[in-house]
Parts: structure tokens; sequence; C-alpha cells
């Protein structure tokens, strides 16, 4: 670690002084809007704990953290599994490489594209794609958006789908571990599937750690996928708190409540990261030998 | 534990049935690409088909192959052609890619590489700009633009990454700077290199992937930025692509001409896809040596 | 190492100086309302599509060759985030000096009247041209905010190809509309009503005479009420003359919209519609491209109905900021736009039909209002209204009706028990809304 303070204060100041400037007054600003009334448009009041009351009173708020909470839950862990996967495949020097690696990057690519919008409803339609698909086999169609466990799964699979960016560094960290370290392992005739656990995923795990973090992150405030498909779903079954609360602040002009559900959002997902950075030390090695 | 990188040999000759056979291979490849790729083909298909037809149709084959939709997709019914938007679109993108790579790295390396008073606790602060959704911060901020008097124009969508107010993209460079072994920055420190000589001309070699994915998220995500225009952009003249895209979307008014609205769509996809083809070969040279020796 | 640190220092002050750069390239935040050289220049903000884009500005261009001491700026928009985009402009003080509006957003940002300026002070403009019982949906606390630009009623629109295709007479009372749904295929509704809420309106409108709430935003309906529009509704549901939340969900969404562009509408697995008359020219025009025929279906009306109702209220609104430094050369160009018979030849219909009786004379001496189109607006001139106040725009509402629609369907609740639900959340919602738009007790 290197000891100059001075120095580790400079790198850091572009974006000390922009938290300061851009960054820190919107959000104490919102921390102290959502103990008021605001509205946008009339003098707010304030109201203390009342919106943080009400919201707890709030079936809908509530149904909305549990659906986040089974999204996040379900999407992470597979759209990882899936992006390391292919990543590690497609870390290979075959034939066409380059065009399977765009091709698997265009659906992140499309984002929030209208063609998606209309394509995942026209497959998962009564009469659609999916449902016919699994007809072949004999399977009963099932009612993927009007049930809200088939709603669910629709936007988990979207959202599974768009694997791209984590795909991308997974790449990246790939890319970095050092080829010695396979030549060795292949001279010493272990296989790939054992050179894939014991060399690769040890040495890609800050990488690994970095997506995870970001994934829940994201995942947590998912508005998006739920917005261009299914709505708020059957039964609420698809309206994440990230809807909730974009509902509240521009739909209904309850900008306090909204920023007092953002909060809530927000000590959950601290909670969340902590908990994760706390499990760091077991998992994830830094070759550069040090903790923080 | 993390401690098996010292890799233990396991004695073992290849099987044969661990050699996947390349046909089997690319078979898998094709298929999942075409379940990738679809989409895309489907939009593609669709810039030729009438709104009836984009609306009842899963092929993507139409019916005739007209490219008017994309002359008058790309004239618009405004006084501006696509030019305009696309060259606003990169006058936004490219300063914010050149920014946010500058002070990313910066301040990547400022908390991945040094030791000063309140590391965590800025370090905490950083990644909870990450934790509020933006919705409820998006009013003051406006605000604040306005009492600077710059609304309307590109700063208040270049300002954040001027000053890595990204913290995603610190984030990950941090992660892959401490996936670097630090003899090497050593090493350098013994051959009379400065902190800066050894971002420059040690971390910044081995983080050109990093680099590579962070400057393509960036160009995707700027370049299909709706919502910052939407707010901070008013003129008709300074409008980016993302915002133009959108404009003419309004069912309740009467018909859209779906078919131009997905001919832009599509042209506005290419610049992303060259620029993610032509960023491969940072991702595939030299896999076997990377030239980072112990 | 000393060297090492000036470059830093340096990089750093360029990464500085090319955000400031970047700043001086760009004109300063355009400053509304104001004066250049004896010129003055608005900006005039509205959403849309290419047809209204297009006309919207020619109509400007005409305009401003007409007044060339005044420079109009357009500022088109798509639909999609408009509630953020007007917002955070308000609350920020920066709207256009000219803009549309929809109709609950004169409460919603004016609930005192201040929010917009009073356009009782402009002379320049002529409001006669409207019904004075009309305007009143322009004003907030007695104040005239927004001039509302064309009125919408609520009606039934059929594809009658669909229904000649199966042998099937066009229905005018609800039983003939249980009995004609017997003809179509499995599957197949008659009507699509975007949310249950609609039709139990249009039923209650009916029952009583009263529009849902009344000035103060007090609740005109009872809970047996609710119960008795529901238990109406869901028998039409299961004789398949109304959609199924079950198959709205699989076939459209969760949210009320337009179906003009839904797959089983124009394939005829829906047979028609139940929308405000500003929907009939998109719907028209799909139907058209697909071969068949939209026509306006004689209003039905329920047993034992105070009077042949329907629900009405404006399409949109147009108003002129509440800061407005240029209030002259705003209400020229707003009268030009309301009542201008050049503009309104340019404009046509591309913002449904205008009410002003000189706009409307200008769009009707051109020919411009035809087929299912004219025979909506004949259907609006005709019907008689129960004009709903601003409430009757609010998302929560309509989304407590889907909701517990959707609750009975879907097995989570009986109808006695959703309409009590009902009752009670659109009260409290009602209740909750009146505070926020300052309605006097």
């Amino acid at each position: 670690m290197l000891k100059n303070e001075k120095a580790g204060y400079l790198y850091i100041l572009p974006w000390l002084i922009g938290f300061i400037v851009l960054t820190a007054y919107p959000f104490i600003n919102s921390f102290y809007i959502s103990f008021t009334n605001y509205d946008m448009i009339n003098e707010s009041k304030f109201i203390g704990l009342e919106n943080y009351v009400n919201l707890f009173k709030d079936a809908d708020f509530i149904k909305s953290m549990g659906a986040t909470f089974k999204y996040t839950f379900l999407t992470v862990p597979l759209q990882l599994a899936f992006a390391l996967f292919v990543a590690f495949i497609l870390n290979d020097k075959l034939k066409g490489i380059n065009f399977f690696r765009t091709a698997y990057y265009v659906p992140s690519l499309l984002g929030g594209n209208v063609a998606i919008a209309i394509l995942w409803r026209f497959m998962f339609q009564p009469d659609g794609f999916i449902n016919r698909f699994m007809g072949i086999f004999g399977i009963h169609p099932v009612a993927w958006l009007s049930t809200p466990g088939g709603a669910m799964t629709v936007v988990v699979l979207l959202k599974v789908w768009q694997f791209g960016s984590a795909m991308l560094i997974f790449l990246a960290a790939l890319k970095e571990v050092p080829g010695d370290y396979y030549e060795a392992a292949d001279i010493d005739g272990a296989s790939k599937p054992r050179q894939f656990w014991s060399i690769t995923i040890p040495l890609i795990t800050p990488t690994i750690f970095f997506n995870l973090t970001m994934q829940l992150v994201n995942a947590f405030q998912e508005f998006n996928g739920p917005y261009l498909v299914t709505g708020k779903g059957p039964l609420n079954s698809t309206y994440l708190a990230s809807m909730f609360i974009y509902d509240h602040a521009f739909k209904y002009f309850h900008m306090g409540y909204a920023s007092a559900a953002s909060w809530v959002l927000f000590v959950i997902i601290v909670a969340v990261t902590l908990i994760l950075f706390g499990t760091q030390k077991k998992w994830v090695y830094y070759s550069d030998g040090g903790g923080k | 534990m993390s401690n098996t990188v010292a890799i233990a040999p396991i004695k073992r000759k290849k099987k044969a049935s661990e050699i996947i056979n390349p046909i089997v291979r690319y078979a898998i490849l094709i298929i999942v690409a075409l379940v990738m790729l679809y989409p895309i083909l489907w939009l593609f298909g669709a810039t030729f088909k009438t709104n009836n037809e984009i609306f009842t149709s899963i092929s993507f084959i139409p019916k005739r192959i007209d490219f008017t939709p994309y002359i008058k997709g790309w004239q618009t019914s405004t006084e501006y052609t696509f030019a305009t938007y696309f060259i606003n679109t990169f006058q936004i993108v490219i300063p914010k890619i050149v920014f946010c790579l500058i002070s990313s790295l910066l301040t990547a390396y400022g908390f991945a590489r040094f030791n000063f008073k309140g590391k965590s606790i800025l370090f905490s602060l950083l990644m909870a700009t990450m934790f509020l959704p933006t919705v409820v911060t998006r009013i003051p901020l406006y605000l604040l633009y306005r009492d600077l008097g710059v609304l309307d124009t590109y700063v208040p969508l270049i300002a954040n990454t001027v000053f890595a107010q990204e913290p995603f993209f610190v984030f990950m460079l941090i992660q892959f700077m401490r996936s670097i072994p630090r003899d090497l920055d050593e090493a350098a420190t013994i051959d009379g290199c400065g902190h800066f000589g050894i971002l420059w001309r040690i971390l910044l070699p081995t983080l050109k992937p990093a680099m590579i994915s962070c400057l393509i998220f960036q160009f995707v995500w700027s370049f299909n930025d709706f919502l910052g225009p939407l707010i901070y952009i008013t003129s008709l003249e300074k409008y980016p692509v993302a915002l133009a895209l959108k404009m003419s979307i309004d069912a309740s008014s009467g018909v859209v001409p779906w078919n131009q609205v997905l001919a832009m769509s599509i042209i506005a996809l290419l610049p992303a896809l060259i620029l993610f083809f032509s960023a491969q070969k940072y991702f595939v040279e030299g896999v076997t040596s990377s030239g980072i020796k112990g | 190492m000393k060297n090492m640190k000036k470059v830093i220092v340096a990089l750093l002050a360029l990464t500085m100086v090319g955000s400031l750069m970047v700043g001086c390239g760009a004109k300063k935040g355009s400053d509304s309302g104001s004066e250049k050289g004896g010129k003055a220049e608005i900006r005039f903000s509205w959403w849309g599509n290419d047809d209204r884009h297009k006309a919207t500005q020619d109509m400007i261009d005409n305009f401003e060759a007409e007044n060339p001491d005044i420079t109009v700026k357009g500022e088109p928009s798509g639909f999609g985030d408009l509630e953020q985009k007007i917002t955070t402009q308000i609350a920020g003080g920066t709207e256009a000096d000219v803009m549309t509006l929809l109709y609950d957003w004169i409460p919603k940002f004016s609930s005192d009247g201040t929010g917009f300026y009073d356009l009782s002070k402009i002379e320049d403009l002529d409001l006669s041209t409207y019904d004075p019982e009309f305007l009143k949906f322009g004003q907030s606390n007695g104040i005239q905010n927004a001039v509302p630009l064309g009125k919408n009623v609520t009606g039934i629109y059929l594809n009658k190809s669909a229904f000649d295709r199966v042998g099937a007479e066009i229905p005018t009372t609800w039983d003939e509309y249980k009995e004609a749904a017997k003809k179509f295929p499995d599957g197949t509704f008659l009507v699509v009503c975007p949310t249950p809420r609609f039709a139990a309106t249009l039923y209650l409108n009916q029952k009583t005479g009263l529009p849902e709430f009344d000035e103060k935003g007090e609740l005109n309906y009872s809970e047996a009420d609710y119960l008795e529009a529901m238990t109406w509704y869901k028998d039409l549901v299961d004789a398949k003359v109304f959609c199924s939340r079950q198959d709205y969900l699989e076939n459209v969404g969760t949210e009320p919209v337009s179906i003009a562009q839904n797959k089983k509408f124009i394939e005829g697995g829906y047979v028609g519609v139940m929308e405000w008359t500003g929907g009939i020219a998109s719907n028209e025009a799909t139907l058209k491209e697909a071969g068949d025929e939209l026509i306006v279906a004689p209003l039905p009306v329920i047993d034992g109905a105070k009077g042949a109702y329907t629900i009405a209220k404006p399409t949109m609104l147009l108003g002129i900021k509440k800061s407005e430094k240029n209030p002259e050369a705003a209400g020229k160009f707003l009268n030009d736009f309301c009542n201008g018979t050049k503009a309104n030849e340019i404009l046509g219909v591309t913002r449904g039909i205008p009410e002003s009786t000189d706009a409307v004379a200008a769009v009707e001496a051109k020919g411009l209002i035809t087929g299912a189109v004219k025979a909506g607006y004949e259907f609006a001139k005709e019907a008689e209204v129960i004009n709903e106040t601003p409430f009757y725009e609010n998302g929560t509402l309509t989304a407590i009706y889907s909701q517990q629609m959707e609750n009975v369907e879907l097995g989570q609740s009986d109808l006695k028990t959703a309409a009590k639900e009902l009752y009670n959340q659109t009260k409290d919602e009602a209740a909750n809304l009146a505070v926020s738009y300052k309605l006097a007790k």
C-alpha cells in the first residue's frame, strides 16, 4: 500500500468535489423531504415520521417490497451464473468468436427498446411461441401474463436474457488471468472444468464480487423490465419498489412519501451490501494482497 | 481458502469425453445466438412492415421490402433530420466517455492503491450514492442546474462524469486494480517510477480490457439515456437521438408510423454494434500470455 | 516524482476546465418570454405524433408570418414520461410560455387558480367562441387557467365488418349485446373496457344522473351503488360482452391504454371498445388497414336510467405559464391557436375536433371531419353528458377499480367485499385528493 496520503487525496479529489457539489445536496435534500408532505407545487410542511409510519401500513408498499425481494433473489444468481458460464465459453479462440460475443450482447444493447416490449408479450401470450413450443412436449399452455407466478417468471427471464454487461465484465476479468497458470495446469494434466474451478474462479473473485454487488443494487432498483412488459402485473405481482416510488413521485405527486419509500429501500440495500462486504474476507481473493 | 490459487496438480489424462466436439459446441453457440439475435432480426424486418403487420406478426419476414420508412424516418416531421440528432448525441457521448474514463481511473487508483485517513468512510459514501433511487434526487438536482443557469445545455448531462460521480465505473476499476499483484508496483518504484508512473505504465496496460468495457458501457448507456435529455433539454435543435426516437410516440393522438420509429432505432443501434464488434480484439488477443509475471 | 505530481495537477485542472468549456459551447439556458431587439420570443410545448408535430410547426410558421414581431419556439415531445418532465419544469418555474395540458394537471398544478396565468386578463384572447359551461373545465377556484380545446365523450365503437361476418346485428341494448356475443367464436369479447371504471361509471351516471364526485370532491355514489355496478359489469363479462380482466392482462397489460395497436383488436378477437371519442381516429385507421370498418354504436341505456347519460371531459387544455413576462404575445398566439381560421385549417383535427365555434367552422369547411370521426363528433354533440371532475383522471382511483375487479376475477375476493373495498378506498383517496386540490369543504 502506498503510504503517500496527500497523493491519495489528490487522486480522489475530483470525485470528492463532485460529491460535495453535485451529489450530497440532492441526497440530503431527499432525506429531509421524506419528513415532509412536499408535493413539488405547494409549500411543504414538516410532518415528522408520518410518511414512514404510513409506509409500513401501506399494503401496496409491503407487497411491492416483497415482490422486489423475490425478483432480486431470483434474477441475481441466475443471471450471474449464466453470464459467467457464457463468458467462460466465449473466452476461447474459436472461429467467429467475435460474432458470437456481439450476438450475445445484443439483448443488453436493446435495453428498453420498444421492440422488446412487443416481442416479449408476443412470446408469452396464450397462443404465443413459448406455449406452442411447450405443446410439442405435451405440456399444457401456461397463463404467463395473467397469473402472479407467470408474470414474475416473464420479467425474471427478461433480466437473465439481458446478461451482456455482466458477461462483458467477466470477459475483461478472464482476460487478466495470466495464461502461464493455465499452461502449468495443462502440463500437470488438470482437466478444463478442474482448471475452471481451481484457477479461474479464485482469480476472478474480485470481479464476481463486483458483479454480484452491482446486480443486487440494480435488481433492488429495477424499473424497466416490468414497466415494459408486465406493468404492475396480475394482483400487483410485478409491482416493484421503484415503480411504487415512481408512481408516488410523479403520478400522485407525493414526493415526500416517495422519498421516504426510497430511503427505506436505501437502508435495505445498505444492509444487504454490508453483509456482502462482510463475507468478502471468506471468498474474495485480491492479488494486491491486502484488505482495505 | 483463497490460497488454493497455488495450483494443486491433479495427475489425470485427458479423456475423449472431456474434449467437447466442436460441432456440438458450435451448434449450441448458434442456437443461443439465434435466441439472442431474434429481436434485432424482428426489429429489422418490422421496419418494412405496416403497423398492423408489426402488431400481429411474430415472424420477422416482411411482406415487402421498401426503404421509404428509412428515408422518411431520417427526415423526421421536424425541421431537423436525424443527422442533427446524431451529431448532438455524439456531442454528449464523446465528452462523457473521455471524462468518465479519466476521472474514474484516477479516483479508483486513489482508493485502490493508497492509504489515507477516512478512506473507508469516503468509499462507503461513494458506494452509497448508488443505493438511492434517482427519482427522488432528480428535482433538487434540476433546481441546482437551473440556478447555475445551465438548463437546456449539455452540462447537466456531462457534469457527473467529469467528477467521477458514476460509482459503477469507479468501483469496477477498483476491483480490477485489486486483482493486479502489488509486487509490480514495488518493482516499478525501485526502478524510479512515481505513483503516476505506476498507474500509467504498470496498471493501465493491464487494465485495458476493463477500460474498454467501461468505454462500451458508457457509450451504450449515454446513447440510450432518455430521461436525462427529456428533463434538461428543451430546444429541438439540441435533441439527442434517444429523445428524437420517442418524439413521435403518442398512440393517443392518432397513428404512429412505427416502421419509421423502428427504422431509426435500427440506425441508432449501429454505432454501438460497430463499436462493440471492433473492441473485441481487446478481449481475445493474447489469452495465453498476459505479460504479468509475478 | 515531483514532475509526476505536476502532471496529475495539470490533468485534474484539465478535467475541470473541460467541463466549463462544454458549458461555454452551449448557449445559456433559454430565458423564456424574453424580448430580443423588440421581438418577443415565446416557447410552446406540446406532445403528439408525427402528424401533429408537422401540423403544429406549420401553424407556428403561419403565425410568425402574420406576426413578424413574435417568434415562437416549438418544443414537441412524445407522450412517454411526460408527467415527469412537466412536473420538474413547473417545480423549477422553467415551463414553456404556452403549453398543452392534461385535464387533471389544472388542479394538480393550480389548486387555488394561481398555478397558471389568469387568462381573463388577456385582451387578445377571445373566449366568446366557447360555450361558457364548457369553459369551466379550464377553471380552478373560479379562475380561467386554461382553454379546454375539445370535448371527449365516452362511447362504444364496434368493428362492423366483424359483426357482418358472423351475421349479427349491431346491438342497441345490453341484452342485445349478450345475445350478439353468443354468435362469436369462443375467446372473443365484444367490448374492451380498458378499465372496469369506464363501464361502472357509465352505469352509475345513468342510474343516478350524477357524476362520481361533486365539485367539493365528495363521493356521489354509495357502497350499494358500487356493488350494483360491479355485479352488472361482472354479469356482462361472464356473457362475453366486456373483456375479462384475465384476458386483458394476457393480451393488453395492466394499464388502461389505447388498443389501436393491439393484436387481438386488429384480428377481430376484440370486436369493439368503450373509449373516449378522441380515440376513434386511431382505432378507425387500424381497422381500415385490416380492411374492416369501425362504427360508432348507439349508446345502450340501462334499465331504470335517469337519462341516456354518458361521461364527458375535455380532450386537452392550453394554458399560459404563471409568471409569464410577455402575456400579450403568448395570448395572441393562444388566440390564433384556438380561434384562427387559417391556423385551424392547418391544424385540422390533429388534436381532435376543436370546440371553438370559429375553429370548428374552419375545420368543417375544409372537409376535414370524415368517416367514424364525423360520426363520433355527431354523437358527442347530441349526447346527454355528465361532466366529470378532474378526479376522474386520477390514476390511483382508476387502479382501485381495476384492482378490485381483478381480485374478483382471479378468485381473491367476492363482489361484495370488492365493492366495499372499492367504496372505502375511493373515499379515502378522494379525501386525499380534496386536500391536495384544496377543495373547499
